[in-house]
This record gives structure tokens, C-alpha cells and sequence, in this order.
């Protein structure tokens, strides 16, 4: 019996549309809904190389492509009929997939980026106080994602930058900067709350 | 208090408890939501915007706005919480929202554009692309302001 745990929520849309999941020996797999059973969802699974998951992560494959290039064609279905935590069984399927109504219809699914969040959830981080000055050299600038990081005297600090937001260019690294930054509330991958750091200002000290 | 726990507590019949407020005045939410939620980070909608959400119906009716618990009470939501499996969730940008009728599950479904202003609830981003999750208040109108803009 093949189970899978559930790493990462890619998709979420009234229950979970796409996930991550690895086997017990780190096989990747990517699960799609494809309905609901009484009152479990039931997902496709099917087992993905682990440079074609980036390529899927990074929008540079489309699902119903990743889903036809599993190894040896195998495939499965797997309903999440268990605990919050508990790992999902796949079962293995016979019939050819792309025989099947379980692939993605359409010009092709292509994975989106997560947005940042808009305008109003930064001032209002910034009008409810939830501000942190961080004073640091540059760790990380990374202009093409917004990404950042801080060496601070408490350790590395990290955030990002939003679209209306100051932008990275013209940091360096290594250099010492003081960061206001309003931190907002949001989710991670597993759903789980988490902090993030949005560059509000910055000034060379 | 996991989600499965709160679960052991919900009572859809009884009325809802737990109320928002927006200005001075006290708000009830369409659904009963456990203590805590919406969240902090839920943003009190006060202006207008436009989201975008998969319906059945043509036009859209209030059963295309329920959420997922109350759709279905004894379902178990993995890795989402109780608060989340009771907001309904929408698009910020239309085009995430179509996209999503390419998933079997989601397959057939149309996609309509409602307006939020003052007094429609809260809303958080979650997850990927431009989804959000939007608590709304009891008073809110929603099947009066939305329009379908995909079939």
C-alpha cells in the first residue's frame, strides 16, 4: 500500500485543488481534484520528477503535461478521507489516464505566483503599529523577486518588497541599511500562519 | 482547538454568535464562525472592489454562496482550519478564477463578478494566484451584486 503525505497547497479553491505530497523515500507526487465522493474529495495522483515539479512550480509546464509524463504511466487516486494529518493512500489505476476525464481541460493549466498582498494590507499593518525597523548589511537583494535579507544583531532577517513599495535597486550587499517594514499576516504553503516583511523604507546608515 | 474539535462543536441550525463591526455598528456574519475568526490579518472591506467567484446557478443565487462547511457539515478539511473551511472563496483577478474550471472538480462551473463595498464582511488573502477568503455579513446582498461575466 502507497501512502503520500501532503507537503504544500498549490491551488486552493473551497478545499484544496492541487498539492504537493512525497512518499515515505522522497518521491514527489501532484494531486488534482477531480470531484467529491460523498464527503471527501478525491484527487488524481500521479508521481513527478523533481525537475519537472520546479518546472510546474514555476509556471513553465502545464499540469495536464506533468500529469502525462508520469513514470511508466502510472497513476492513482487517492480519497482524503482520513485525519488533518494523516498520510493518503493511493490507489493504483489501470486504465491509461489520458483515457480518462481526470486531465485538465482548456489552452493548459499553468501554476500562477503567488501575489503579493495589495496596497491596503500594508497601510493597514502600518496604521495598526505592526512596523519593525531592522538595522543590518545586506545579505540578499534579489530584484528580480523582491526578496531580501538582513544581517542583523539578532540573526538574518527576510521580507520583500511589494509593487508600489520601495524597490531594491541600487543596494548592495554587504553594506549597512536601516529597514522600516510593515509585517502582515498571511499563510504558508500549509496554510499555517506566518509573518512576512514588507520593505516600507530604507535608508543607508 | 483543531478544526476536527471545532467541528465536534458546530451546530448549523443554531443562529450566529459571532459578530464583526464596521464603524460603530455590530455586524453578524453570514455563518457562525469559531472564536477568533475571521482572523487578525482579514481586512474590514470598506471601499469598493471586485472579486470573482464560481457559481452553479445562472443567475447566481445564495446557494452559490455558501461555504464549504456549510455545504457539508462532516467534512474533514485537511490542513485547513475551521475559520477558512467557513469563509467562501474568491479571485481578486478573473482570469485565476476561469482558470480554475480547467480542474475536473471545478469543471462546468461559471464565473460571476461580485461587487464588495462597505458593510460586505472581511476578507484575507490566502493561498496561491489571487485567491482570497471573504467572511461576509448577514446583511450583505450578495446574489444583488454580482453579475455572471463567463458561462
Amino acid at each position: 500500500m502507497k501512502t503520500v503525505k501532503l507537503t504544500e497547497i498549490l491551488e486552493y479553491y473551497d478545499g484544496i485543488l492541487l498539492f504537493a505530497a512525497c512518499d515515505p523515500i522522497g518521491g514527489n507526487y501532484l494531486g488534482e481534484a477531480i470531484d467529491t465522493v460523498g464527503d471527501h474529495d478525491r484527487y488524481a495522483v500521479v508521481g513527478v520528477r523533481p525537475d519537472r515539479m520546479a518546472d510546474f512550480r514555476a509556471g513553465r509546464v502545464d499540469l495536464r503535461t506533468v500529469m502525462l509524463e508520469a513514470p511508466g504511466g502510472e497513476w492513482y487516486i487517492t480519497v482524503a478521507d482520513g485525519g488533518i494529518d494523516d498520510p493518503l493512500v493511493l490507489e493504483p489505476q489501470h486504465k491509461p489516464l489520458e483515457e480518462t476525464d481526470h486531465l485538465p481541460g482548456g489552452e493548459g493549466y499553468f501554476l500562477r505566483p503567488e501575489e503579493p498582498p495589495d496596497d491596503g494590507a500594508i497601510r493597514r499593518a502600518l496604521e495598526r503599529g505592526k512596523v519593525v525597523t531592522l538595522t543590518g548589511l545586506v545579505e540578499k537583494a534579489n530584484r528580480s523577486d523582491g526578496e531580501w535579507a538582513l544581517l542583523t544583531e539578532d540573526g538574518i532577517q527576510s521580507g520583500r518588497t511589494y509593487p508600489n513599495g520601495p524597490g531594491l535597486d541600487g543596494l548592495q550587499v554587504g553594506k549597512r541599511y536601516r529597514f522600516k517594514c510593515a509585517q502582515v499576516t498571511g499563510l504558508d504553503s500549509l496554510w499555517r500562519d506566518k509573518q512576512t516583511l514588507y520593505l516600507h523604507h530604507v535608508e543607508h546608515v | 482547538m483543531r478544526p476536527d474539535e471545532e467541528l465536534h462543536h458546530f451546530d448549523a441550525r443554531r443562529p450566529p454568535e459571532y459578530t464583526g463591526s464596521y464603524g460603530k455598528k455590530t455586524m453578524t456574519y453570514r455563518e457562525r464562525l469559531p472564536e477568533g475568526c475571521p482572523p487578525d490579518g482579514a481586512e474590514e472591506i470598506t471601499a469598493h472592489r471586485a472579486v470573482y467567484r464560481l457559481v452553479r446557478n445562472n443567475p447566481p443565487t445564495d446557494d452559490d454562496f455558501q461555504s464549504q462547511r456549510a455545504e457539508n457539515l462532516h467534512r474533514v478539511f485537511r490542513r485547513v482550519t475551521e475559520c477558512q473551511a467557513r469563509g467562501l472563496s474568491v479571485f481578486a483577478d478573473q482570469r485565476d478564477a476561469e482558470r480554475q474550471t480547467e480542474i475536473p472538480r471545478l469543471r462546468g462551473l461559471a464565473v460571476c463578478r461580485v461587487d464588495l463595498g462597505a458593510g460586505a464582511g472581511r476578507i484575507q488573502k490566502t493561498g496561491g494566484s489571487s485567491h482570497y477568503t471573504w467572511w461576509p455579513y448577514a446583511s450583505y446582498d450578495i446574489p444583488t451584486n454580482c453579475r455572471m461575466v463567463s458561462l
